[in-house]
């Protein structure tokens, strides 16, 4: 107890990419699936210059002073805020619990009993929150390299039957584009957390980090969009899991069937990404919490996950989206304006002569690390 | 509809050895056949190392398409298996499943598909999409047991024609494979066969009197010259202008080119894919006359080859 | 309250044989020196009768003693004299003790309430020889021994720099066991120096026996399979480390020097690497790397991929396989879990065996668990080759032997019993296990995570000895990394 949470900025950047090309690997975005590469092309660049946009304000305001008096819950709004965070956490956690069950069952003939596989893999993406941001991020770099390798075999594995003719040559893309954004369009709740541990990264610059993972992970999804048209063509727009299929057609030597090698490999990514996200739902939840269970904060993030995820495996994927982008702007938003409207009240309180300044401010305690 | 299945077991002294069962199911649908041919023995298949899918001469006829949906849905876990239509119905299939050559037939297929473009895989057969053609390797029975004769051309998912011999081999090259080619040449000589080495294929647009025109253009060398008759290989060896053979040769492979493209490029099926050269080119000009159905007017394709005799 | 020395001869020599009760090893001998009535006491078999004629008797009889009473004996024995003896007297009974177990011998004059000492030590010990495990090519072919001071010695003859400072503590309750600190003056952050002085002063133990009894107490945190503080047998790899700005911290009694703090890259380094080429010693450490993870994740990979993913496996190791087990009679994962701890067993057995029977084991072992029960159908034989190579990887990296032991029994039971999602969650527990441990406020995963590319000339592959010595490693500029990265 007594350790302060630092990571460098570089680590963080590392893990949210990881998160954010993992949903390449396991869920590729509904209907972007059936995008011909050059309408994806198009569809990813406006999409990520919007989030960029959208989330720029948030991205300005973390690491300050307010910013970070409002995650302790302190100052005008901090609860609201809080809350608005932990919801989004929580039913991203979740649906990210239920999609890495339904991948896994969907790619592997025997599967464990659905209540076996969710409560393992909960306790251990709780047990890896508990463990601490620091922890989390440097495993993310093992597992970031292991995806990259994976992925280059699965590139390099199916370089053979790639053709150039294959690639889908659309009408009008710019208007399949417009329509693919205008039906799929989502923020990523992970990018959040590049403004929820800012304070955790000193020196770290929330608004370029934002800019580098969005391109980051945006030329990973072109390039495994390109890769998989290139060698399926139309056949890989038919199907659910793309690159699952191209991991299952790649062969290296005699071995032809590696995709349970690359599929271990993307549930690592998966359950990274479950839980950086359980680790951003209990730094948002500790500070609502009574004092006596502050401690416990991270394990008492098991139920609202459980809920997200009952939320992800009963409800419309449609409404999941629109529910989950509501939120994450809605976090993303709510902030900025209390911490605007507090600057306003401190201007207005010293125009009056009154006291001004916010709440006091706090430097959090990381969940400790070792 | 069969499964045939090899079985390694021990023989005499320990050795190891083959033997091919034969497992046949029917019904209404391929669901309830494949399910009939499962249970009429008493282990679990397994179907993520199958790498042949034979497909019978009714069936190729009538119903590939629905076959090959089948076998490509994901979960089943088997789009990478190498599609052939066998000129066999399932009594010739039973009968040569008794005889020992069936399964030297099914090793031999199976160790030549690591050869580049030497097999379709399921996923490479798309016959759904309108204007799509496939083009499919089509196993017969002769002497040497069931061997690859040519390929099965399909339009409209409908199969439309053959390809054999040379242009079948031409046809595997616009298909995408890259090793050598066997061509036999009719000289005054009499019969060369030749080994045509490191094929490449260059596509190129250029518009002529304002319409864009395909130019295939086949390039490739020759190393191994030999004579049918070996009297006449000594001669083969030593031919006096080289030249005048490479010219021979390139005017010969032009010939069944250009035929073979003429062939294939039809509205009902490309299976060439050479229409994406145009779309690649010019997107909305490609759409239009595709609409207008002046896409596939003769004179599109422009195909040559050039061949140099070492 | 301490007992302190009487002036009187005969109630310090009744209290000395209290203390040790009728001990027949505890030798008192009156003597006179300058016609004053004196004691020698000491340990027989620690402390050496001819060794303290020379330093003492025989000194004292040569040279002019001009002494009148006890006291001037006193001062001129300690002072004024030329007899080597200790510079701080005894002056109480728990001191006395101390002083006669470490094999001194006590002068107690009649009249002085203090005690001269006198290091008359000639105990028994085992020499300087080739360390037991940790072989080497190249390189020195000592190792540490037992006696502390020896210990001492040997990292002092290998780091003659002025700033080499060693320190000493005691531990253990019933065993009172010497500890010395060495460490780089000039190269070992203060703050890790507060730490461990802190922790070594105040060791809860009723008896030290081995290094290893420290190891708990000076690390932190919850269980962990990993450990951040290492151990080395060897006085070359000590030294090393103490110019790296580590700490070794020795244990009389114990051959194995513990070196603080330990990272998870050093467990791959061995000083054979520093004599071969570059190229080389980086081949080999990527072959180490590699042997960790066999070791560890082979068998239960196997058994998942057997189980639950077969298409993993070609075609023709897929029909072998499957003939095998379908041959015996346990499902493959049991038959690994029973391979697994039956060469744990060989090996357990092996190792306390005496030599002259331990012959008889690897006979037993390859003819019976090898041989006989593949031939019988018991066993298969791929199960067994897997688990061979998996035992040779295992020795390959053996300062993480029990670790690796212990997660390969655990991946088998997850792949065995949960499939590719129990490797999964496994792996990624023990990647956890591994990045949330802290080595003494560094991150044992450190330079590799987080990423530090200026110290990754010694990690993984082995930058040549020009591109070392531009910049050796050290611990300040790990600190100092971590620094940049994080302040």
């Amino acid at each position: 107890m007594g350790h302060k949470t630092i990571v460098s900025p570089r680590q963080l950047l590392w893990g949210v990419i990881l998160c954010l090309v993992c949903s390449s690997l396991i869920s590729p975005a509904a209907g972007a699936a059936r995008l011909p590469a050059w309408g994806r092309i198009l569809a990813a660049a406006a999409s990520a210059a919007l989030v960029w946009l959208l989330l720029l304000p948030f991205m300005a305001a973390s690491g300050r002073e307010r910013f970070v008096a409002m995650l302790a819950g302190y100052g005008r709004g901090g609860k609201v805020c809080l809350v608005l965070f932990s919801l989004c956490f929580a039913l991203a956690a979740g649906r990210g619990l239920e999609r890495t069950e339904t991948f896994y069952r969907y790619v592997s003939p025997d599967t464990l009993p659905l209540a076996v596989f969710v409560a393992l893999l909960l306790a251990i993406c709780l047990y890896a929150a508990r463990c601490g941001l620091e922890t989390l991020l440097r495993a993310g770099l093992a597992l970031l390299v292991l995806t990259a390798a994976s992925l280059a075999l699965v590139l390099a594995g199916n370089a053979g039957q790639m053709r150039l003719e294959n690639l889908q040559l659309p009408r009008q893309p710019l208007q399949l584009a417009w329509e693919s954004l205008a039906a799929g369009f989502s923020v990523a709740p992970e990018l959040l957390l590049l403004g929820i541990f800012a304070h955790s990264a000193p020196q770290s610059r929330p608004v370029s980090l934002l800019g580098r993972a969005l391109t980051a992970a945006v030329a990973v999804d072109l390039v495994l969009a390109c890769a998989v048209e290139l060698a399926l063509g139309q056949f890989g727009a038919l199907q659910v899991q793309p690159l699952h299929t191209l991991a299952r057609i790649g062969s290296l030597s005699v071995f032809r069937r590696l995709d349970a090698v690359h599929v271990s490999v993307w549930l690592l990514a998966a359950v990274f990404r479950t839980a950086l996200l359980c680790a951003g739902l209990g730094e948002t939840l500790r500070p609502l919490l009574p004092e006596k269970f502050r401690q416990l904060s991270v394990w008492l993030a098991a139920a609202p996950v459980l809920a997200g995820a009952a939320a992800g495996y009963f409800l419309p994927e449609w409404l999941l989206t629109a529910v989950q982008t509501a939120l994450v702007l809605a976090a993303a938003f709510a902030p900025v304006c209390f911490c605007k409207g507090g600057k306003d009240d401190g201007k207005k309180r010293a125009a009056a002569g009154g006291s001004s300044g916010p709440g006091r401010a706090h430097r959090l305690r990381g969940p400790g690390a070792g | 509809m069969g499964l045939a299945v090899l079985e390694e077991g021990e023989g005499e002294k320990g050795a190891q050895t083959t033997d091919l069962q034969l497992y046949t199911g029917s019904g209404d649908t391929l669901a309830q056949a494949l399910r009939q041919a499962e249970t009429s023995q008493t282990r679990r298949p397994f179907y993520a190392q199958n790498q042949l899918l034979w497909v019978g001469r009714q069936a190729a006829e009538q119903q590939l398409p629905e076959v090959l949906d089948y076998f490509a849905a994901e979960q089943a876990s088997r789009p990478n298996m190498a599609v052939y239509v066998a000129d066999l119905d399932l009594e010739e299939l039973e009968q040569l499943a008794g005889e020992k050559g069936l399964q030297e037939d099914i090793l031999r297929l199976e160790s030549s598909l690591s050869r580049a473009g030497s097999a379709r895989m399921i996923y490479e057969v798309q016959l759904d999409r309108q204007g799509a053609g496939g083009l499919v390797p089509l196993l017969e029975p002769g002497e040497l047991g069931l061997t690859v004769q040519g390929l099965a051309l399909y339009r409209s998912q409908a199969l439309s024609g053959l390809l054999e011999g040379q242009q079948a081999a031409l046809a595997g090259l616009l298909l995408g494979q890259k090793e050598s080619m066997e061509w036999i040449e009719e000289t005054d000589l009499g019969q060369l066969r030749l080994r045509l080495d490191s094929p490449t294929i260059q596509r190129q647009i250029c518009t002529e009197n304002g319409q864009p025109v395909l130019q295939l253009v086949l390039r490739g060398t020759v190393r191994d010259l030999s004579a049918a008759d070996p009297s006449l290989q000594q001669q083969a060896a030593g031919w006096q202008s080289r030249e005048e053979l490479s010219r021979q040769i390139s005017q010969s492979v032009t010939g069944q080119l250009q035929q073979l493209v003429d062939q294939c490029w039809q509205p009902e099926g490309d299976p060439f894919q050479l229409g994406w050269w145009f779309g690649a080119w010019d997107t909305r000009w490609y759409y239009d006359a595709l609409d207008s159905g002046s896409l596939y007017q003769p004179g599109r394709i422009e195909a040559w080859a050039e061949i140099r005799v070492m | 309250m301490e007992q302190l020395l009487s002036h009187s001869l005969l109630e310090n020599k009744l209290a000395l044989r209290q203390l040790f009760g009728q001990s027949v090893d505890f030798y008192t001998k009156d003597i006179q020196i300058c016609g004053l009535a004196c004691c020698i006491c000491m340990f027989e078999g620690l402390s050496s009768i001819e060794r303290l004629w020379v330093m003492l008797l025989d000194t004292a009889s040569r040279e002019p003693l001009d002494v009148t009473g006890p006291e001037q004996l006193y001062e001129y024995l300690l002072k004024g004299s030329a007899v080597p003896l200790e510079p701080r007297p005894v002056t109480c009974l728990s001191e006395a003790q101390t002083y006669l177990t470490a094999g001194t011998t006590l002068l107690l004059i009649d009249g002085v309430d203090r005690g001269l000492v006198m290091s008359t030590q000639s105990m028994q010990f085992r020499s300087v020889s080739e360390p037991t495990g940790e072989g080497n090519l190249r390189g020195s072919r000592e190792g540490f021994t037992e006696l502390l001071r020896i210990n001492f010695s040997l990292i002092r003859r290998l780091v003659r720099s002025d700033s080499l400072r060693i320190e000493t503590f005691t531990a253990g309750q019933r065993t009172a066991t010497e500890i010395g600190l060495c460490y780089d003056a000039r190269l070992c952050p203060p703050r890790l120096l507060r730490r461990l002085r802190a922790r070594l002063s105040d060791l809860p133990l009723p008896v030290v026996l081995d290094s290893g009894y420290l190891t708990p107490f000076l690390g932190r945190g919850g269980f962990s399979f990993f450990s951040g503080i290492g151990s080395t047998e060897r006085p070359d790899r000590a030294a090393a480390k103490i110019c790296e700005g580590k700490a070794v911290i020795l244990v009389n009694g114990s051959p194995f020097a513990l070196v603080v703090p330990w990272l998870f890259y050093e467990n791959f380094q061995s000083m054979d690497d520093y004599s071969a080429k570059a190229y080389f010693a980086s081949f080999i450490r990527l072959l180490k790397y590699a042997a960790f993870f066999i070791a560890v994740l082979l068998p239960g990979a196997f058994v998942c991929a057997v189980g639950y993913t077969p298409e993993l496996l070609p075609p023709e190791l897929l029909y072998k396989v499957a003939a095998a087990e379908k041959a015996t009679p346990l499902p493959l994962f049991l038959e690994a879990l029973v391979v697994n701890f039956l060469l744990e067993i060989v090996r357990e057995a092996g190792l306390r065996l005496p030599k002259q029977v331990g012959h008889s084991v690897s006979l037993v072992a390859a003819l019976i668990i090898g041989d006989a029960a593949i031939q019988a159908g018991l066993l298969g034989t791929p199960v067994v080759i897997v688990a061979a190579l998996t035992s040779i990887c295992t020795f390959v990296v053996p300062s993480l032997y029990e670790p690796i032991t212990m997660l390969r029994l655990l991946f088998i039971l997850a792949g065995g019993l949960l499939g590719p999602a129990g490797m999964v969650a496994l792996f990624f527990w023990m990647l956890l296990d591994i990045c949330r441990l802290n080595a003494f406020g560094l991150p044992f995963t450190a330079p590799l995570a987080p990423l530090q590319p200026r110290l990754l000339g010694d990690v993984v592959l082995r930058k040549s000895w020009p591109g070392l010595a531009r910049a050796p490693f050290s611990l300040e500029k790990l600190e100092d990394g971590e620094e940049e990265d994080g302040a």
